[in-house]
């Protein structure tokens, strides 16, 4: 199975790649609808984020069970977002939207680090491995499948 | 109610600092590898361990701790574009390289974590 992201997916050419001047100049550009849509996308996913993670709390020195399933589940969508805008035509602030500002937000990488430096300072080691470890094989194998299922699915419909 | 709405807006403000920082490093520094990424998620790590450091021990308000943690750390940082990043090097059969984006933030983020809880003790 080929890559349905292409060679080349952290230059994120979106839909008007840059112009030699752009690229020359010092500061990229930033589009203020680009900015505009990161923020409303942003808001939603920190919401949803923080009602969730109210809503399922950690106890003390136990497992971020609610920001496990959260990671996982942005990561998830995100990959879907990303391999279906990379197969479909699809208007330019859907991948700031729906990526940078919702998954972005939604999902979290200081929550992660800062949890597991906790449990390991009250020297819940176990734990904290099992956490770093579940986070990261959780999201692997969420965003593969995300890619492999939105991929499978557009394939069969084209 | 208005502490969850504060949270939310304070989150989008991170999402907008990850996508300037995220453009400015990727503008500065073209590469395939995913510096924008790294560089704001061990930032990032920093300030929510200063911020939980100095909730826990210099007083931090509890709104004020989840302001700056939950919504504007939990909002810049992001798990969902680093596991994205790591999955579709290794659909690309760099499998070293994905691994190696995971571990160093991994790596890089619990260190700047612990520096911030380590400088709220000061």
């Amino acid at each position: 199975m080929t890559s349905p992201l292409g060679r080349e997916p952290f230059r994120d050419p979106d839909i008007d790649p840059e112009t030699e001047a752009q690229r020359a100049a010092p500061w990229p550009r930033l589009p203020i609808s680009h900015v505009a849509v990161v923020f409303g996308g942003g808001i939603v996913g920190g919401l949803a984020r923080y009602g969730i993670s109210r809503g399922w709390p950690t106890p003390g020195s136990g497992f971020p069970a609610s920001i496990l399933v959260i990671n996982t589940a942005g990561s998830f969508v995100l990959a879907v977002l990303v391999t279906v805008l990379a197969m479909r035509a699809a208007p330019a602030y859907l991948r700031p939207l729906l990526g940078t500002g919702f998954c972005g937000a939604f999902t979290t990488f200081s929550s992660v680090v800062t949890a597991s430096d906790l449990l390991l300072a009250h020297g819940h080691i176990g734990i904290a491995i099992g956490y770093l470890a579940a986070s990261v094989a959780a999201g692997l194998v969420a965003a593969y499948l995300g890619m492999a299922l939105a991929g499978r699915v557009l394939g069969e419909s084209s | 109610m208005i502490l969850a709405l504060v949270v939310g807006v304070v989150a989008g403000i991170g999402a907008v600092a990850r996508y300037v920082v995220d453009q400015v490093v990727s503008h500065r520094y073209p590469s395939t590898w995913p510096w924008g990424t790294f560089v704001i998620n061990v930032t990032g790590s920093f300030v929510l361990g200063l911020v939980t450091g100095l909730a826990t021990h210099h007083g931090l308000s509890t709104n004020a701790s989840v302001v700056l943690g939950t919504g504007f750390a939990g909002g810049y940082t992001t798990w969902s574009t680093l596991m994205l990043e790591a999955t579709t090097f290794a659909d690309d059969g760099h499998h070293i390289h994905a691994t190696i984006t995971v571990a160093t933030s991994l790596v890089a983020g619990l260190t700047a974590a612990a520096i911030g809880l380590s400088l709220a003790l000061i």
